[in-house]
């Protein structure tokens, strides 16, 4: 991004995180393009490649980031990262929230025929795929991560990953971006994310190969 | 992304129109009383805003910005 553009995102956002409505509309029209860009990768990734082709609906998609920004961004620095990088987690919630994954009319003339048969897919959260690449270069993060993994089902696993990642990032509301995420209850994410913490706390007193997790923060 | 040109998101007279529709819109669900006249006031002080800073091209990010 050329640097003067850079500036004057710095300033939209400062305003924007501080409370400026009007900023909604600055960011909008001015970022509109890198905004939009975000939200459309994140509709694809949905399947909802009905709603990109409607511009009205992805407009209103960006505005809605915007205000998420207003309204969730004051943990955000502006000079640190590009603000659709740094939310970018939660505006993939925002985007699921507000279209949820393509549907299709049930045919009830051909419901009773068997046409049917594949097996739901599985909506549990997994592992995210930054930590598996982050923990093939660093050790620390490595043994955590098989420390983690050994104490918790890969579900428990994920959220407590997640849940850790969106507090170190600053997101002001975690348990509710990871429960948006992985379609749980914002109180049984902090509930499993303590369980976690718990157990791996634990081996890393019982288990001498996990002695040094003891003192990282992450488990604070 | 067939169907929005970001670039021109709130540019054109008619563009600009649309946006500030679904901008009251909001404005309205987050309880304002008169979400059309304050639409129009917080684009209006944006845009004089926007027009003090160094004027910087309309977006061309490169994909790597995303």
């Amino acid at each position: 991004m050329e640097a003067q553009r850079r500036r004057n995102l710095e300033e939209v956002m400062r305003r924007l995180i501080e409370g400026e409505v009007a900023m909604v509309w600055a960011l909008s029209t001015q970022f509109g393009s890198e905004l939009g860009r975000v939200v459309c990768r994140h509709l694809r990734s949905m399947g909802r490649t009905d709603v990109i082709s409607d511009a009205g609906r992805v407009e209103g998609l960006v505005l809605d980031v915007a205000f998420w920004f207003l309204d969730h961004g004051a943990a955000y620095d502006p000079a640190s990262s590009l603000p659709w990088v740094w939310g970018d987690r939660p505006i993939l919630a925002l985007v699921g929230r507000e279209v949820g994954h393509r549907s299709v009319e049930l045919d009830s003339a051909r419901a009773g025929a068997n046409v049917c048969e594949i097996e739901p897919a599985s909506t549990s959260p997994t592992i995210p795929a930054s930590f598996e690449v982050i923990a093939a270069a660093e050790p620390t993060v490595r043994l955590l991560l098989e420390a983690v993994q050994s104490v918790g089902s890969e579900r428990d696993a994920a959220v407590h990953l997640e849940y850790r990642t969106q507090c170190a990032f600053g997101d002001p509301s975690p348990s509710h971006t990871v429960a948006d995420l992985c379609g749980l209850q914002a109180a049984n994410v902090r509930q499993i994310d303590r369980r976690m913490r718990k157990k791996v706390l634990q081996l890393a007193t019982t288990d001498r190969r996990y002695v040094s997790l003891r003192e990282l923060a992450w488990l604070a | 992304m067939a169907g929005l040109d970001p670039k021109q998101l709130g540019k054109s007279a008619e563009s600009r129109e649309l946006l500030l529709e679904q901008f009251a819109e909001r404005l309205k669900q987050r309880g304002s009383k008169e979400p059309q006249v304050s639409a129009v006031v917080f684009a209006a002080r944006a845009e004089a805003f926007l027009a003090d800073l160094t004027p910087s091209p309309v977006s061309e990010a490169s994909s790597d910005d995303v």
